[in-house]
């Protein structure tokens, strides 16, 4: 883990809300799918870092794909090439890619990113896999994937949400990976623990420190005496739908 | 004189190498942060609050930031003095720093037993929290209500050989006040400030952001009120003062050095820069040799007239 500074050498709209920044990749710093850096502009009025989802990297570069919420997302969105950004990572434990079953990716919104870098691993291991994608309108983000195996879904066209598709495909034999809204996460985790499916999912929590140390980041976790709260930034952000303590 | 000596301070009976230590809760027990920097480097460690047993902590969320603030309501989830002693102690004597062990109870009984637990363990100062905001019994009512405090500090006194330090709330009406009572009941040093009180309110749900209602503000925002704080207990109390609040950078420590602190303790800025403390030591070694004067004689000296 490293915390450095980084050139932006991209930021391009995708669509009204998102939007994708490339930055320098820093020298050492590599990621696996579901890890994440914390960052922070150059005089930022904000105390905290901001948390983001590699969404993929190359050689060079890594890509972010950010959804403007707030504060920081509004002022990385008009950050210019050259400018640079605080970086701090690679932080949490990424998806489990050990599995050889088919793999079903399911995102909503701007939780599709973590997801980007996992279609790419998966791709490079020839595992098979589908990609289901749900947004509320604007789908622009979805471009950044692959068009085969494929599907998005969009509230404003169809009724329904995106485990409306999952419905359609679950079955014995896959393992699920999703990230994206809570709502959505756990609809996705009990659909694949009632079809008896693995799932990995990939959850957010309001951060301070980011590496472990704060104990802010907690959900709740199930053990042999009832539940614990373990830390999203470290223990996570991806955890197995059988071991989280929902009710 | 040496850069060394010029750094050095004490805190009651517990000799600092430099006066940069890094605050109770925001910093776990230096794993985290050990992939940053030596933490040789620092004066002293005060570990995450320990309590006798485990604690699971509040539910989410935990956390709110606010302008340049945070609040907080952990409540004091760590896995209990058994692990801190088999894990962590061995850990943080990798390095050439002082262990301070945070401890909390909910009751006097509590406070005594793992004082005297921790008393017999490789720890160097043990420090008192009297102060915590996050829990629903015990924790700030120690630190709020003078008789409570008094038996709180004597009853672990009364089993502390090593340097005792009292963490006090800053959510008093005259915490020279709890000062002083500390100081009677032999307390070797004081920390402050720990959390301040606060809350925040989720206007869609209309209801409070956090379980309990109220949470621990910390960060920059509180820094003028802290540096208030510990001045006014300068003046109430010989015992030396651990001063904390919102440092987040080298000028900041150095108010809080002048307004009587004879070390400081690093927390919330942290989080977004994680080098803070290597910073900030870097910092008191220019500006000591530029002043010609060590810490020791810098502590208090807003009290007397400044540097002249
Ligand atoms: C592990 C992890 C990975 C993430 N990956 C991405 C990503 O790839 N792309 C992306 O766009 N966003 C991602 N997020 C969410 C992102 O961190 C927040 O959107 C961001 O912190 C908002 O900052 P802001 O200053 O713009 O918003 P603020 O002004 O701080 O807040 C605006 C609104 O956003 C909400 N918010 C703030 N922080 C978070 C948070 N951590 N999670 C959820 N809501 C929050 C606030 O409650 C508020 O309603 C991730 C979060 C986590 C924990
Ligand atoms: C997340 C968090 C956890 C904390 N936990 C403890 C604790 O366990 N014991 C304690 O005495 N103080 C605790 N504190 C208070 C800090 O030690 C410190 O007194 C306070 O945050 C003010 O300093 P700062 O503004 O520099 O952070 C905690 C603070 C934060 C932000
Ligand atoms: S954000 Fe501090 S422990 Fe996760």
């Amino acid at each position: 883990m490293q915390c450095v500074t980084s050139k932006i050498l991209s930021v391009c709209d995708l669509g009204e809300e998102y939007y994708r920044i490339i930055l320098e990749r820093p020298e050492n710093m590599v990621f696996s799918p579901g890890q994440f850096v914390s960052v922070m502009d150059q005089n930022s009025p904000d105390l905290l870092r901001r948390p983001f989802s590699v969404a993929s990297q190359t050689q060079r570069e890594i890509l972010l794909l950010i959804k403007e919420v707030g504060k920081m997302t509004k002022r990385l969105r008009k950050s210019s090439p050259g400018d640079c950004l605080s970086v701090m990572g690679p932080l949490g434990k990424g998806f489990d890619t050990s599995g050889q079953n088919k793999a079903l990716l399911i995102g909503g919104g701007v939780g599709i990113a973590p997801l980007l870098g996992l279609s790419q691993e998966l791709d490079a291991q020839g595992r098979d896999y589908l990609c289901l994608l749900g947004f509320r309108d604007e789908c622009e983000p979805a471009k950044l994937f692959k068009k085969t195996n494929l599907r998005i879904h969009r509230e404003t066209k169809e009724p329904g949400f995106v485990t409306d598709l999952l419905k359609e495909v679950l079955q014995e034999g896959v393992e699920v990976f999703a990230c994206g809204p809570l709502p959505m996460l756990k609809a996705v985790r009990s659909m694949c623990m009632e079809a008896g499916v693995p799932s990995q999912l990939s959850l957010e929590e309001k951060m301070a420190c980011g590496i472990g140390a704060c104990i802010g980041c907690a959900v709740p976790v199930k053990n042999n005496s009832g539940t614990v709260y373990k830390k999203v930034c470290s223990d996570g952000p991806v955890f197995r739908g059988e071991e989280l303590a929902w009710e | 004189m040496g850069v060394n000596t010029l750094l050095r301070t004490t805190i009651g009976t517990l000799e600092l190498k430099n006066p940069v230590t890094v605050a109770s809760g925001t910093f776990g027990c230096g794993r985290e942060f050990a992939q940053f920097f030596d933490l040789s480097i620092l004066g002293a460690v005060s570990v995450k609050g320990i309590t006798l047993e485990p604690r699971k902590g509040n539910p989410p969320p935990r956390l709110h930031e606010t302008p340049m603030g945070l609040l907080n309501s952990i409540g004091l989830q760590n896995p209990g003095v058994e692990h801190f002693i088999r894990e962590e102690i061995p850990f943080l004597r990798r390095y050439d720093t002082k262990i301070i062990a945070n401890i909390n109870g909910n009751t006097i009984e509590e406070y005594r037993e793992l004082s005297s637990i921790l008393n017999r363990e490789d720890v160097d100062a043990i420090e008192l929290n009297v102060s915590c905001p996050n829990v629903k019994e015990g924790g700030m009512v120690f630190g709020t209500d003078k008789e409570m405090l008094r038996r709180a500090v004597r009853a672990v006194r009364s089993v502390v050989t090593k340097c005792l330090i009292v963490k006090l709330s800053p959510n008093v009406t005259s915490i020279a006040d709890m000062a002083r009572i500390c100081q009677e009941e032999g307390a070797d040093a004081i920390s402050l400030v720990n959390t301040f009180s606060g809350m925040a309110i989720d206007v869609q749900s209309g209801r409070p952001v956090f379980h309990l209602v109220g949470a621990g503000m910390s960060g920059p925002a509180i820094k003028p009120l802290a540096l208030k704080k510990v001045y006014d207990v300068y003046q109430a109390v010989e015992v030396p003062i651990l001063g904390m609040g919102g440092i987040s950078s080298g000028d900041d420590a150095v108010e809080f050095l002048l307004a009587g602190s004879s070390a400081i303790a690093v927390g919330t800025a942290m989080f977004s820069n994680p080098l803070l403390p290597v910073e900030i030591l870097r910092y008191l070694k220019s500006f000591t040799r530029a002043k010609k004067m060590g810490v020791e004689h810098i502590t208090g000296l807003a009290h007397r007239g400044g540097f002249s």
